[in-house]
């Protein structure tokens, strides 16, 4: 069957199901339902999503991409080549540096070309590399110290970029079709540690704390005993801290927060702001966070003003591993993160 | 003359199927098959997200994202489901993850404040009167919580069955069905205010 049909099979069959969605509804419900978003009347609405706008879209769309493949370039790099690029040079560079980089490229290229995971370098760096090559010198370099620069550099390239085989996996088993509750969860679980995998260019352990709690989370040997028990934990101790959410209903800090924001609705008249103004507690670094908490006196970092009250319990111990593994406290130092998990964990 | 090779170049793109997109966009043709592949399904995403975050400036940024997001992932893409399939439920999740974030994020939001006063003052009565319905349907649609808000937006607007939500989402069938059904309740008990015979 040719695509074309398929796709007016796929659409025949999606206005069934509309159809039978419909069907189990009163009709002026419907009726309603459905000229929410089929008319718009009042088209002088300046948010209505035109030709116009979706033009202005498609070039916005170009930029966005033309920047993320900027950024992409460098995120594809291994975090090891990246930082032997990025590490300071040696106070003496034995031969001047543009004879130590030519050096450096003739052979980390020489051996990207022989390494047994070439496909982890990008493309652009190769590209670069041979460029570099081409027009390199003959140097008066050391062999014995560009040598073990390479092995340290290549060991890491082959070994995955430094990560241990089951982080390998468990990082790579993110597919961007997930679920995004799950997608999240493995977005933060790979930045924390990519975070405490990489701090320098010595080998640091991931903190033993650490890899304890995430190893019983997903990963360990009897995960899927540990699972709900570490889930559950996290979930009880939302539960349980639940209550402070009253910090943020106190009267006090209520009206603290109406002063705020009549202070801000009057800054924003000033300042005859179009943009819509959203005021947030929402800490965007631990220390904003710390000066919330503090401001509050002594509240739950994780309240969560809207609880659907319908969502699972799973949902509910992933949002708060997701809060705490993503970024909204990822300049959280060590001691910092262990304070919070702690934290949580006695609550 | 030019203006007719313009033309049969534009039927022309509108004839390739998506698995062609697909494939010539992985074997490099990357601008080419992705402008295309925006144009066709820019509005059906944009709606899609719109329903589930409510504003128009949050659809615009999430419609945004997911086409980033297909253009950075597309390579990978196995084509076990069809095109479309795969970028609803990237889109689907870009929305739900947008979601998650803001509804921690948004204690006040003007927008919705000072939106109908602006709009008013352009419009007729009676452009007032049908634009206040559709925001009093918007509005209901967005109070209701956020899985049973998407739910019912897969299953009432974009026709999916329950099974495909369930794959989508992660959720048991079961659960879907408790969703959809309370978002139902909830919108006739909304809208019965709303439009009372009375005021049909």
């Amino acid at each position: 069957m040719s695509e074309k049909s398929e796709i007016i099979l796929e659409e025949r069959e999606l206005e069934r199901e509309r159809l039978r969605a419909r069907q189990e509804l009163d009709s002026h419900l419907v009726s309603r339902l459905d000229a929410a978003f089929r008319t718009r009347p009042g088209s002088s609405n300046p948010f209505d999503a035109d030709e116009a706008y979706f033009a202005k879209f498609r070039s916005r769309l170009r930029s966005n991409t033309e920047r993320r493949q900027r950024d992409l370039a460098h995120q594809d790099l291994p975090g090891s080549v990246r930082r032997w690029f990025e590490r300071t040079l040696p106070g003496t560079i034995p031969g001047g540096a543009t004879l130590y980089f030519q050096e450096f490229a003739e052979r980390l290229w020489a051996r990207i070309r022989s390494s047994s995971a070439p496909e982890k370098v990008p493309e652009w760096l190769e590209r670069a590399l041979k460029d570099l090559v081409a027009s390199a010198e003959t140097t008066e370099l050391s062999d014995e110290f560009f040598d073990t620069f390479l092995d340290r550099v290549l060991e890491r390239i082959d070994t995955g970029d430094t990560m241990s085989l089951w982080l390998g996996k468990a990082l790579s088993a993110k597919q961007w079709e997930m679920p995004v509750e799950e997608q999240a969860y493995f977005d933060g679980f790979s930045r924390r540690l990519k975070t405490r995998t990489h701090p320098n260019e010595e080998e640091e352990l991931v903190p033993e704390w650490l890899s304890e709690r995430l190893s019983a989370a997903t990963f360990g040997a009897s995960s899927m005993e540990d699972r709900p028990t570490v889930i559950g934990r996290i979930g009880e101790s939302r539960r349980a801290r639940k209550p402070r959410v009253h910090v943020l209903h106190s009267p006090v800090t209520q009206w603290a927060i109406a002063a705020c924001i009549c202070l801000l609705l009057g800054l924003g008249v000033m300042l005859n702001y179009q943009r819509p103004v959203e005021y947030s507690l929402q800490p965007t670094s631990y220390s904003e966070a710390l000066m919330l908490q503090q401001s509050l006196g002594g509240g739950s970092l994780f309240v969560d003003p809207v609880s659907d009250g319908d969502e699972s319990f799973l949902m509910d111990g992933l949002a708060a591993e997701v809060r705490l593994l993503s970024g909204e406290l990822n300049s959280a130092s060590d001691a910092e993160l262990e304070f919070i998990i702690r934290n949580i964990n006695t609550n | 003359m030019a203006m007719s090779k313009k033309f049969n170049a534009r039927a022309a793109e509108i004839d390739v199927d998506d698995s062609e997109l697909v494939k010539r966009f992985k074997n490099g043709d990357r601008d080419f098959a992705f402008s295309i592949l925006v144009r066709r399904y820019q509005e059906r995403v944009y709606w899609t997200v719109r329903r589930i975050v409510g504003t128009h400036e949050d659809a615009d940024d999430v419609a945004q994202e997911t086409f980033v997001t297909v253009w950075e992932k597309l390579d990978g893409f196995r084509e076990d489901a069809s095109f479309f399939t795969w970028l609803y439920r990237i889109a689907v999740n870009a929305a739900l993850g947008h979601i998650r974030k803001a509804r921690v994020k948004r204690f006040v939001s003007l927008d919705n404040l000072l939106l109908p006063f602006v709009d008013k003052d352009r419009k007729s009565d009676k452009q007032v009167l049908d634009g206040e319905r559709v925001d009093a349907i918007e509005q209901a649609i967005q109070k209701l919580p956020p899985q049973q808000r998407t739910v019912f937006c897969m299953r009432y607007y974009d026709g999916l069955k329950y099974e495909d939500i369930a794959t989508m989402l992660g959720k048991s069938t079961g659960t879907l069905k408790a969703n959809y059904h309370h978002a139902v309740k909830k919108l006739e008990v909304a809208l019965k205010d709303e439009f009372a015979p009375a005021n049909v």
